[in-house]
């Protein structure tokens, strides 16, 4: 226990940063524990498994010096699974976190992967940490703030309903309110970012932006970038910005995206519902002159799930389902593929199923 | 033991042969031979039957430890029953690898639907109302049967309790109670009001916690859950009428009301127990059937019914808009089947049927609205029949128009199917047939599959199917000591072609499609023996095995082509030991099968591992004075408490108890 405390009380010092799931790459890099130096270089990949099929997620190490991915990591050191539908994780601290939502649990861990405590929470889908806290955004429209001393929830917030992703800037957090299980309603309360004071953990206002925000990230000038993912039918899915004064403004039409060094790279899903056939396109935007790049890779993968970049090496990847009878294999191993910073494919690591997210170590 | 299967018809002849006389011719000699006792077995139905047929009754029910209805298909061979745990979890039959939604299922005759999913729930259907049920592969070759019986791959016919028209009056009541909770009442009462008419009036109640405990293994982690939010309640009640009519008529009337109300389990979820799911289904059916024959040659059967059935579905969760997710379909049918038989020669039956219903669905699902279809089905079917060679052969016309208000209607269709089979009877003095039989059919894609929100899809085309079959049967006495031997082995090939699936556009959209194709090789094996010890002690031995390779053909080279179809198993069976005699009779049986896969793909940790269960009864009956009787069963299930899943997340329950009090009076 006194030890928890000391590598809690030294993350406290040194945590400065922001880190969410949208925008865990970003640089600065989280800080690293001086008490725990954790894994080599490399990233853990979350596989969010598959409900329908009650596959539940596993964890898998991306080993930069070997260049291997090992898969279901977690269960090797703890011997159990790491829950059904796993949504995000990030490292904070001296520590590793990251939540499944149909288990409604958030995994305590430390950087090499041991588990330490599994809190409760209620359908988590994402996370964010600042200033000693980690931040859950809860499907029933709740974010959490847990103490990451204590590993207690100090203090609760009601934002709109279905919040998703969340980004933290100038002081305040950024929610995404999806309204994503009323789209019989057209989302009719999901059009909205909901922005906490953070000193005070209250609401400060409700920003109205596209229609079904899901997924945030900000930059190192105050800004917060929200995708509106739209109906997935006649609404496109549209990227937006967000200044420190909440203006809203329309950057591009986008379904995913990763924010690293004041760039956004994205990648947009458009299904043509007449040919019932899906096209991607893969792009870059500077946050900063808006310069867009067309030319992000030079080949993509079959059915994207994530973006990210290494803020380091600046090695881009996608992840993807295979392809199996009936379109996307959603119970089947899936595939991460490692770019150079110029798009140029250099590898390809077989996943776990449905790869959500890659989480580059400290 | 009363063992309706075998009924030996005795035939006793005196004959006096006349001597020939080679003496005087007023001298006659008188010469008297012992008499002779010809037995003759009497062919049972599933062993003379065109089409593979496999029957159950109380009796085997008993005999096989069935304590749930539904466990009498697992010692069917070729089936695969999708089974959710537990006494309210769904239960439905898939039989020889072409989906549970190829399986029709009638009542008394009457055709059971569900036009949202296409599949009937048999866990509502109860072992203490059910006298008998029957699975047909392909289609009975019985004449009167309605077109729309006869227009699935697959067919399983409940019969409730025939009217006893031999007692004036006959009431039975039956208790029940069993582990986690489960208790269940029926009750019969039949009058006969005169020598044609007679009314029955049957009702029920079950209720059941359900709770029973599991193993849940978390990698290397082993503990003792329970599932909870596992409630179960239902009652139903059911008036019927019978009325002998001229012509050898019978007219049947039967009215019944069905309410259950569940709550769901859910699949299991690691570190999760929690779920609040609950369902109610109502059912409300009447029925008008009329059987007999017009004229000389000619037989006519009409059946007519009106159902009505509610589905209230909820999700009690923070997570949903105003708290909950409610989703409430009311579906009605309409009914009409007329079938005319005529019989040109003693050799040949010829018949036509007309099926004419209208099914809709509401739903508060604003996106989906109201949905019907008006279904026209004509079929024209010859049987000839020869000592020793039965022909049979059928066409059906079907005609389908669909109706939606807020969306695009569906496709309508319309196609013409043929049927065929033929069954050899291999040596004369044996009761051993040779079998075969070819059949062409579809289904129609579900209101689901073409409505329901962004997944559906209105321009599908139906689901086919075409089975080929062959196989033997035999029964035979083979000694005094050895009073049945009854055997079938069939083997099939079948092919499922534009497979209605579920596919995926992109990280959030499903489409439906037809895509799949399916290959379905198999073998089934039935045997039944009988050996009586002493009169009235039996001692009967059951078994059926399968072996299923049922695999997907779609796209070469996909993870999931040429692999095992998720949840079937390459081999299953089941063996069953009862001594039945007036003492206390007992039954030993075991069910099982090999691993099977929880998906398509074989993804590595949706591998089931194969089981065994077992399970013992034991029951006797009492007489009490007049015709009273008074039976006690008790079914130990899962004698082992193997710890196992049909269904991936859906934990089976482990050993428990089930006891019956059956009273006739």
């Amino acid at each position: 226990m006194k030890h928890l405390f000391l590598k809690a009380a030294s993350a406290l010092l040194i945590a400065m940063s922001l880190c969410s799931c949208s925008d865990d790459n970003d640089d600065p890099r989280p800080i690293i524990d001086p008490v725990d130096p954790g894994r080599p270089a490399g990233a853990y990949l979350l596989n969010q498994g598959s409900y329908y099929s009650n596959i539940a997620g596993s964890i898998g190490y991306l080993d930069y010096p070997s260049q291997t991915l090992t898969d279901s990591i977690f269960y090797t050191l703890n011997g159990i699974l790491p829950g059904n539908t796993l949504q995000c994780g990030l490292f904070y601290g001296s520590r590793f976190y990251f939540i499944a939502y149909e288990s409604n649990a958030l995994f305590v861990c430390d950087h090499l992967l041991h588990l330490q405590k599994i809190v409760k929470t209620d359908h988590p889908r994402a996370l964010a940490a600042d200033g000693g806290h980690l931040y859950i955004s809860n499907y029933d429209g709740h974010v959490f703030k847990l103490d990451t001393l204590s590993l207690e929830v100090a203090d609760t917030v009601a934002v709109g309903p279905n919040p998703e992703e969340m980004a933290i800037a100038g002081g305040y957090l950024y929610v995404a309110n999806s309204d994503g299980l009323n789209y019989a309603n057209n989302y009719a309360d999901g059009k909205s970012v909901s922005k906490i004071r953070l000193s005070t953990f209250t609401l400060e206002k409700n920003i109205p932006v596209g229609l079904n925000p899901t997924r945030m990230a900000a930059d190192s000038d105050g800004n917060v970038y929200v995708i509106a993912s739209g109906d997935y039918g006649s609404t496109p899915s549209v990227l937006q910005k967000i200044d420190p004064s909440d203006h809203v403004t329309d950057i591009a039409q986008a379904t995913m995206m990763t924010l690293s060094l004041d760039t956004i790279y994205a990648v947009n899903s458009v299904t043509d519902w007449t040919t019932y056939e899906t096209s991607n396109s893969y792009f870059s935007i500077s946050t900063r002159s808006l310069e867009r790049n067309d030319h992000l890779v030079s080949e993509g993968v079959e059915w994207p799930i994530m973006i990210a970049v290494d803020p380091v090496s600046r090695h881009l990847f996608l992840s993807s389902f295979t392809t199996g009878a009936y379109g996307a294999s959603y119970n089947t191993s899936g595939y991460l593929k490692e770019y150079t910073p110029s798009g140029t494919p250099l590898r390809t690591y077989t996943t776990g199923v449905n790869p959500v997210q890659l989480v580059f170590t400290p | 033991m009363k063992y309706s299967s075998l009924l030996p018809a005795c035939v006793l002849a005196m004959l006096c042969v006349p001597s020939v006389g080679y003496a005087d011719a007023d001298t006659v000699r008188i010469m008297q031979l012992d008499s002779v006792r010809v037995r003759s077995l009497l062919p049972r139905r599933d062993i003379t039957s065109v089409t593979p047929l496999q029957t159950t009754d109380r009796i085997r029910m008993r005999l096989t430890n069935v304590a749930d209805l539904t466990d009498a298909f697992n010692h069917m061979a070729g089936v695969f029953l999708r089974d959710y745990g537990g006494t309210g979890g769904m239960k439905t039959v898939s039989v020889r690898g072409l989906g549970a939604s190829h399986t029709g299922v009638t009542l008394d005759g009457i055709s059971m639907t569900d036009v949202q999913t296409g599949q009937v729930d048999l866990s509502r259907y109860n072992m203490m109302d059910i006298e008998s049920a029957e699975l047909v592969v392909a289609e009975k070759t019985g004449l009167l049967q309605s077109a729309r019986s006869a227009s699935s791959s697959a067919t399983i016919e409940f019969h409730t309790t025939p009217t006893d028209t031999a007692s004036p009056s006959k009431h039975s009541l039956t208790l029940e109670q069993g582990s986690f909770g489960h208790y269940a009442m029926r009750l019969l009462w039949q009058q006969r009001l005169s020598g044609r008419w007679s009314i029955q009036a049957a009702g029920g109640a079950l209720r059941a916690r359900n709770d029973y405990p599991y193993t849940l293994t978390n990698g290397q982690q082993q503990t003792r859950e329970r599932r909870i939010n596992n409630r179960v309640g239902t009652y139903d009640i059911g008036l019927s009428s019978r009325l002998l009519t001229g012509g050898n008529g019978m007219l049947r009337a039967a009215v019944n009301w069905y309410d259950s109300r569940q709550h769901l389990p859910g699949q299991v979820v690691y570190y999760n127990p929690s779920n609040n799911e609950q369902q109610r289904d109502r059912a409300f059916l009447a029925s008008l059937s009329w059987r007999g024959t017009l004229f000389p040659r000619w037989s006519l059967a009409v059946r007519s019914k009106w159902d009505w059935n509610e589905c209230r579905y909820k999700d009690i969760s923070d997570i949903y808009p105003h708290g909950s997710w409610t989703e409430n379909y009311r579906q009605q049918e309409g009914y009409f089947s007329g079938v005319a038989g005529y019989a040109p020669s003693s050799w040949l039956q010829m018949a036509y049927a007309v099926d004419y219903f209208h099914n809709g669905l509401i739903s508060n699902q604003s996106v989906n609205g109201s949905v019907s279809r008006h279904s026209l089905l004509q079929s024209l079917t010859a049987v000839a029949r020869w000592p020793r060679l039965t022909l049979n052969g059928r066409i059906i016309y079907s005609r389908y128009i669909n109706q939606a208000d807020l969306v695009a209607d569906a496709r309508d269709y319309s196609h013409w199917n043929a049927s065929a089979a033929a069954s050899v009877r291999l040596l004369p003095e044996e009761q051993l047939y040779l079998r075969t039989f070819c059949k062409g059919i579809f289904r129609l894609p579900t209101f689901t599959e073409s409505y329901y929100y962004h997944l559906g899809n209105p321009d599908l085309s139906p689901e086919k199917t075409r089975q080929l079959g062959m196989g033997l049967s035999w029964q035979k006495r083979p000694a005094s000591w050895w009073k049945l031997f009854a055997c079938t082995l069939d083997a099939y090939f079948n092919r499922v072609s534009d497979k209605i699936v579920s596919v995926p556009m992109n990280l959030h959209q499903w489409r439906t499609v037809n895509i799949g194709e399916i290959r379905a090789l198999g073998c089934d094996f039935t045997m039944e023996s009988c050996w009586p010890v002493r009169p009235s002690h039996d001692v009967v031995l059951h078994a059926s095995l399968s072996i299923q390779d049922v695999t997907d053909r779609t796209v070469s080279g996909s993870p999931s082509y040429g692999r095992q179809l998720a949840y079937i198993p390459r081999l299953s069976g089941s063996l069953s030991l009862a001594s039945e005699n007036p003492v206390l009779s007992t039954a030993l049986s075991l069910t099982g099968c090999t691993h099977r896969w929880a998906t398509h793909e074989h993804a590595p940790s949706t591998r089931l591992p194969g089981y065994a269960e077992l399970t013992a009864s034991l029951w006797r009956t009492l007489q009490l004075r007049g015709n009273r009787t008074l039976s006690v069963r008790l079914v130990l299930r899962n004698l082992c408490n193997k710890s196992y899943s049909v269904i991936k997340g859906y934990p089976m329950p482990g050993r428990s108890y089930r006891v019956a009090i059956g009273m006739n009076f």
